[in-house]
């Protein structure tokens, strides 16, 4: 798969400017410090957000041009983003906040069973969201996502709250994803140690651009 | 009490009741539109529109809503088409005042529950997949839940406590427009005390039990 674009959006903080072309067939490891883009890069791949200008294909299908006024919105991307600070819907149990993701489709790559078992979650199914951890939170989140069968899995930070065993778990389950189903991931990390065996790939991003491919 | 008459409460009721729905309805996706504008300008000049049934007096309304819903006007010769009746000094009069009458206490409290969902919330529900309108039917409403109780609370109390804009685009026709509020300041005048006694309390416990249940919803 390969991502292309050009994405210029100007934050407070600072301004996205960068050019890509990523091929993205395997586990891709997006590198920075904290407020260099990775977060708002990603958004704009998931649709999140709206860059000022640019454009966006993923395998020649244009997802955002601004010339050509195209945007797809994100509820029809298929992109698994797993946000840094995601949400869990407080009015919800655990296990309807799961079962949020489930799309019905004849392609389904991830089972409700399944992904509960793996990330044992089986027990907090019950639960209500205030009497959850932040690790189980980021799990429960992961399981959601997954559920949507996405066509690409973009990570941000998503195992921060996990404990070693569980992170060595989850790096295992996206490392079968990817390459069992040819599932494309984006993983963005602030730090590059600890995952080197996770990655097949290192983007560096600084000062909103990508500073080598 | 069986020489009471209650038509006036039941009257009132049902104003109360279809006022409240309509306005519900209208309010939602107003109230949305208007928590994700970003132009702040058209904002505030919509919000202010809405507001001002909340400073004028209910005789200013109900005078303006005498000329524009008569039967002469554009508005009064449609509605006659379409039912055959006029709607001053009519039921259905009453509701659409009422619905204008009551717009700012349907609309805020919806408005300042919606503008408290973050953004990380519509953006989870994006991710999943959710249409638009599927992120606001399963997520944004029952969040929002206080908010709309509020607004149904005080938009049915409003109502049926108007008597002035009642009184210029209904007068007092029993069974028609004569509400409980008209039906009170009438028994007055004909020194009917024992029915002002009753309606005046019917009219103390139904606000008493609305606005208990107001503060026990603001407290959860």
């Amino acid at each position: 798969m390969n991502i292309t674009g050009f994405f210029y959006i100007k934050l407070k903080r600072f301004t996205l400017n960068t050019t890509f072309n990523i091929h993205i067939n395997k586990i891709t490891a997006i590198i920075g410090e904290a407020g260099s883009g990775k977060t708002t890069f990603l958004k704009c791949i998931s649709g999140l957000l709206k860059p000022s200008f640019g454009y966006l294909k993923i395998n020649k299908k244009t997802l955002y041009d601004s010339r050509n006024n195209i945007f797809i919105n994100s509820n029809e991307r298929c992109v698994g983003h797993v946000l840094q600070n995601p949400y869990l819907f407080t009015h919800l149990s655990v296990l309807n906040n799961i079962k949020c993701g489930v799309i019905e489709t004849n392609k389904c790559y991830i089972t409700f069973s399944n992904i509960i078992t793996y990330l044992n979650l089986n027990k907090l199914t019950n639960r209500t969201i205030e009497n959850i951890s932040g690790g189980e939170r980021q799990r429960i989140i992961i399981a959601q996502i997954m559920l949507t069968q996405p066509k690409i899995i973009l990570l941000d930070e998503s195992f921060s709250s996990q404990d070693i065993n569980m992170k060595k778990k989850l790096m295992i389950f996206f490392k079968n994803i990817n390459r069992e189903y040819k599932i494309p991931i984006i993983y963005v990390s602030h730090n590059i140690y600890n995952i080197k065996k996770f990655v097949d790939s290192i983007i560096f991003f600084k000062n909103g651009k990508i500073v080598n491919m | 009490m069986s020489n009471i008459n209650l038509t006036p409460l039941y009257l009132s009721l049902y104003i109360s009741s279809i006022s409240t729905i309509i306005l519900i309805l209208f309010s939602l996706p107003v109230a949305w539109l208007l928590s994700q504008t970003k132009n702040v300008i058209m904002k505030r000049l919509i919000e202010t529109f809405i507001a001002l049934p909340l400073v004028l007096p209910p005789t200013v309304l109900g005078f303006y809503l005498l000329i524009i819903l008569n039967p002469q006007t554009i508005i009064g010769k449609i509605w006659f088409n379409l039912s055959g009746t006029h709607l001053i000094f009519s039921t259905s009069g009453l509701i659409v005042g009422s619905i204008i009458y009551s717009v700012p206490f349907a609309i805020q409290p919806i408005q300042i529950a919606f503008e408290k969902i973050k953004q990380n919330i519509i953006d989870q529900a994006y991710i999943l997949q959710y249409s638009k309108f599927k992120m606001f039917i399963k997520i944004i409403i029952p969040l929002s839940k206080h908010g709309i109780i509020t607004a149904i609370i005080l938009t049915f109390a409003h109502t049926l406590g108007e008597f002035g804009m009642v009184l210029m685009i209904g007068g007092n026709i029993p069974g028609k427009t004569q509400v409980i509020s008209i039906a009170i300041y009438e028994s007055v005048e004909t020194l009917n005390y024992t029915l002002t006694h009753t309606l005046s309390l019917i009219v103390i416990i139904i606000s008493f039990i609305i606005l208990t249940i107001l503060f026990n919803i603001n407290k959860k």
